[in-house]
């Protein structure tokens, strides 16, 4: 009948912790910042921060990740959720969204877990370690007492030399073993019962490697907030508060990024934030080769010329691998596409729109059912006619000729069509109503509107990524010391054990550690030294320590205890 | 050249089946030796053990198979330094420390039979074969395409095989045992039978040129060093992988389930040191592609699938270093820990190629 009461007994021993004064749960709100140390300090935080964070970059990997690019715009985020998200997500899409699934690597919560991250590096594994390594590193404890010689749980005793060698014999013998083998050997000051105490290390240095392994992932994540870093805001109160050369400073940091397309000849403005004097760069020429077996580019690469002030200043033929940077800012070969230079005249011949457009999409229609053929169709939409409230759509479709046939079509503000035609470019005209094919007039294609429309060429263009990061270049040397750093913490652990000679008995101990198995090399030493055993009459094996009795026994004697 | 090639590609397949068979049979040896000498316990000193379970001091040998292996093995030629071993064996037990294998791997704990030893010598011989024609492999499509031979699934998965091999002998050398053997041989196989699919499949395996493959690979030191980072270490989770299941397969620590299999203890510390070599170099390797990327894709990072899940598998053996390294911890969890980084190792390499789009679409297999 008492068993229920020993239970019961036990089982009131956390409730009883969770009333202690002063504290919520496991925090201790009369000494918030010790709590918040002690918190911060605990690995299993970081491995519980660890693991969220792979959790969250799995499901990020899973899920299409919006680009960059149309997150800044709600309108074409919008647009993308529609056209990329619904139609695979269908009716889960508004939550996934309201989760911010889409943009994770942009969420509050994500960036909530690095700042948490980031802490829990900066406090566990720096500050609150820091103490410990460095007194370990350079004060470390000669000698221990005489029971962690015979009692660690890592330890091994021997003979070493002839039986009634000294002590200073033998601890010479052990000197010079161990100095052979790369250890550092220091004594401890000399004792009054004839025993001398070395320390032997190797490696100790290692353990600050941790220092730097920390540090360099709080500097890549203090890199990546300056690659993030874009500058502030027009009429930011920063202008007002931040004396002007400190504003000016993080003014040009501020990083940019952004895709270009340039048809050929055409030239572009970097965008003059962070920069002293606008920086105009042209594409002389954009060329692309064809494997023609399996229809794949095998190289393509742009002719840029940067100009300053009206100067030229820097020129370039551009690759992939291979960008032009020019006072901080990058011109990479990012992609290409189709571009169609028209001309549009009004019926007098009045130049309306002249230029090159940039056929953005890219779409592959199904094959024809009669003839098997497949139109690969390159178009745009929503371009602006200057002076006009219009826009138009233009499309080129490469025909089974290899002529290209390009159409337009225009809508006013209420999206109601104004105009439409098209051309089979170096061929003929086609009527407004695509039914034949028909003459072209003085100023190219009629359309429906009475316009004209000439195509002047349909051809492959560059498009350029353009960027300014400050980040970038303090991450590389972070990185090499961050590998290095776990290079040197693995490959040249620290080992450190404690030697006690009386006499030619030896007993070398070392304190357990995670890292690497010391048994082995004790066991090691001994077989190198000549694995004789400790002459028992010199010394006595330690005193069995007491038998813990078994969790099951020790509760039957309780529950006989408690019976009586 | 292309001759060459397809007939080390050809003996790499023989070669692989061949030494997964004989570390099978070196397993099941070391298995029958396990059990005969539980037998043998059980039933006193009366017992009689079969002639496969016969120390490796017997000199006879039952079958001519048997011989025969011995001889293909070099067995015979080793025997008297096995004596000389044995001997000196017994009389380490004598004194302070025995004279044992670094680790209490199966190898080392059971009494070898000759045939085991054999087998097992055999499984050693073809391994190493096996590794030599997989380089020969490598080295060979190297010179006829003039770039390293990982630009798609195909030619990545028989380098994975190779260096999951060198890594193998790595092990198997350092620290004597040769029990993963069947686990390594059998996967290089896979990857091998996997690379003859996709190859087949999605036409990857004619050689293609350097100036034909895709512009944003045409950057030979960078390619060959920031993937062969990434394979050599994936090369490591996989034996760490192979340590995993056999923790979970022992249990306890303490009570070993199966005498031929290495202790939960030994494949726990095996694990952490290919770890502990996979882990610099998978942070090396995304290091080396975040420094491509920049000046490739204009951004070092993109949370692109293909980094993003290499940064998961990085993430994985980070959790599984600090809470064994830091915190202590031992036995399934780590082993979990192993397959889970196992997991994310196949997800990256399969999963971000097969299933989910991104810019490292050079796979080939969409």
């Amino acid at each position: 009948m008492a068993t229920p009461a020993v239970t019961r007994k036990i089982r009131q021993k956390p409730a009883a912790r969770e009333h202690r004064s002063g504290f919520i749960g496991g925090f201790n709100y009369r000494r918030p910042f010790d709590s918040l140390w002690g918190l911060f300090s605990n690995v299993k935080l970081c491995i519980v921060l660890i693991s969220i964070l792979a959790a969250l970059c799995l499901v990020g990997a899973i899920i299409s990740q919006a680009p960059a690019e149309v997150v800044s715009s709600p309108q074409d985020y919008a647009a993308w959720v529609a056209a990329n998200a619904q139609p695979q997500y269908h009716q889960f899409t508004n939550l996934m969204d309201w989760m911010q699934l889409f943009t994770i690597f942009r969420s509050w919560y994500f960036k909530v877990l690095i700042v948490l991250l980031a802490i829990n590096i900066l406090v566990g594994g720096m500050l609150n370690r820091a103490p410990a390594i460095w007194q370990k590193f350079r004060h470390p404890q000669l000698k221990r007492n005489d029971g962690f010689y015979v009692n660690s749980p890592v330890r091994v005793g021997l003979t070493v030399g002839d039986d009634d060698a000294a002590t200073a014999q033998t601890t010479e013998t052990l000197r010079a073993f161990f100095a052979r083998r790369g250890y550092r050997v220091e004594t401890a000051p000399a004792s009054n019962d004839e025993k001398a105490y070395l320390y032997v290390h190797r490696y100790s240095w290692s353990a600050l490697s941790t220092f730097v392994f920390h540090s360099s992932l709080i500097g890549i994540m203090l890199c990546a907030v300056l690659t993030g870093w874009s500058g502030f805001g027009r009429n930011s109160m920063a202008q007002r508060i931040l004396p002007a050369p400190l504003y000016n400073y993080f003014q040009n940091l501020a990083g940019f990024s952004y895709d270009q397309p340039l048809p050929n000849g055409d030239q572009g403005v970097v965008y003059p934030m962070g920069t002293p004097h606008n920086i105009i760069y042209r594409a002389q020429q954009f060329v692309m080769e064809v494997d023609p077996q399996r229809m794949q580019p095998t190289d393509f690469y742009t002719d840029l010329q940067i100009f300053q002030d009206g100067k030229l200043v820097a020129q370039k033929r551009i690759r992939v691998n291979d960008p032009l940077t020019y006072q901080g800012v990058t011109f990479h070969q990012a992609s290409f596409m189709m571009y169609a230079n028209i001309t549009l005249r009004d019926p007098q011949g009045n130049v309306i729109y002249s230029g090159s457009i940039p056929l953005t999409d890219h779409r592959t229609s199904p094959p024809d059912p009669n003839t098997g053929n497949v139109f690969q169709t390159n178009e745009v939409e929503d371009v602006p006619i200057p002076n006009y409230d219009e826009t138009m759509n233009l499309a080129a479709a490469l025909a089974p000729d290899g002529h290209w046939l390009v159409g337009i079509k225009a809508f006013d503000a209420n999206n109601n069509p104004v105009f439409q035609g098209a051309q089979l470019f170096g061929v003929s005209c086609v009527s407004p109503d695509g039914q034949q094919l028909v003459a072209a007039t003085q100023f190219g294609c009629k359309l429906s509107n009475g316009w004209s429309m000439q195509v002047n060429d349909v051809r492959r263009g560059t498009v350029l990524l353009i960027t300014k990061d400050a980040g970038s270049p303090l991450l590389w040397p972070i990185l090499a010391l961050l590998v290095l750093s776990l290079w040197l913490t693995f490959s040249f652990p620290p080992r450190r054990f404690w030697v006690q000679i009386a006499g030619s008995q030896v007993r070398m101990a070392a304190l357990k550690e995670h890292y690497v198995n010391h048994q082995r090399d004790l066991d090691a030493f001994a077989r190198a030294l000549g694995n004789r055993p400790l002459l028992p009459e010199r010394d006595p094996e330690p005193a069995p320590t007491k038998p813990v009795p078994k969790p099951a026994a020790r509760k039957v004697k309780e529950q006989q205890t408690a019976a009586v | 050249m292309g001759v060459m090639y397809l007939a080390f590609f050809d003996a790499s397949v023989a070669l692989a089946v061949l030494s997964a068979l004989a570390y099978f049979m070196y397993t099941f040896s070391q298995y029958r030796a396990a059990q005969a000498a539980q037998h043998a316990r059980r039933h006193g000193k009366g017992a009689r053990a079969r002639s496969s379970m016969r120390p490796a001091l017997a000199t006879a040998s039952t079958s001519p198979f048997a011989r025969a292996l011995h001889l293909l093995s070099g067995y015979a030629a080793n025997q008297s330094a096995q004596t000389v071993a044995a001997v000196q064996r017994v009389h380490a037990t004598a004194i302070a420390v025995p004279a044992r294998s670094d680790f209490e791997v199966a190898d080392a704990a059971l009494p070898v039979s000759e045939e085991s030893a054999a087998y097992g010598r055999l499984g050693s011989i073809l391994a190493w074969l096996l590794a030599f024609t997989l380089a020969m492999t490598l080295i060979m499509r190297t010179a006829i395409t003039g770039h390293a031979p990982w630009t798609n699934m195909y030619e990545a998965s028989i380098a994975l095989a190779a260096f999951l091999m060198f890594a193998y002998i790595y092990f198997e050398n350092r620290y004597k045992t040769r029990t993963m053997g069947v686990g390594a041989t059998g996967l290089a196989l896979l990857l091998l039978l996997f690379a003859i699919w996709v190859g087949a499949a999605f036409n990857q395996a004619e050689p293609v040129a350097f100036r034909k493959i895709m512009p944003a690979l045409q950057d030979n030191p960078i390619l060959t060093i920031h993937v062969s980072m990434m394979i050599v270490s994936y090369a490591f989770f996989i034996v760490g992988f192979i340590c995993g299941v056999i923790m979970l397969v022992q249990g306890d620590a303490a009570k070993p389930r199966y005498a031929w299999l290495p202790t939960a203890e030994a494949a726990d510390e095996l694990g952490y040191r290919s770890v502990t070599i996979g882990f610099p170099l998978l942070a090396l390797g995304i290091i080396l592609g975040a420094w491509w990327a920049n000046y490739a894709w204009g951004h070092y990072w993109s949370w692109d699938p293909k980094e993003t899940s290499a940064l998961i598998t990085w993430l994985v053996y980070a959790v599984y270093l600090h809470a064994r390294g830091l915190r202590g911890m031992r036995g399934k969890t780590m082993a979990w820990l192993l397959i889970a980084g196992f997991a994310a190792t196949l997800f990256t390499y399969f999963g971000v190629s097969f299933l989910v789009p991104g810019l490292h679409s050079y796979a080939g297999v969409k």
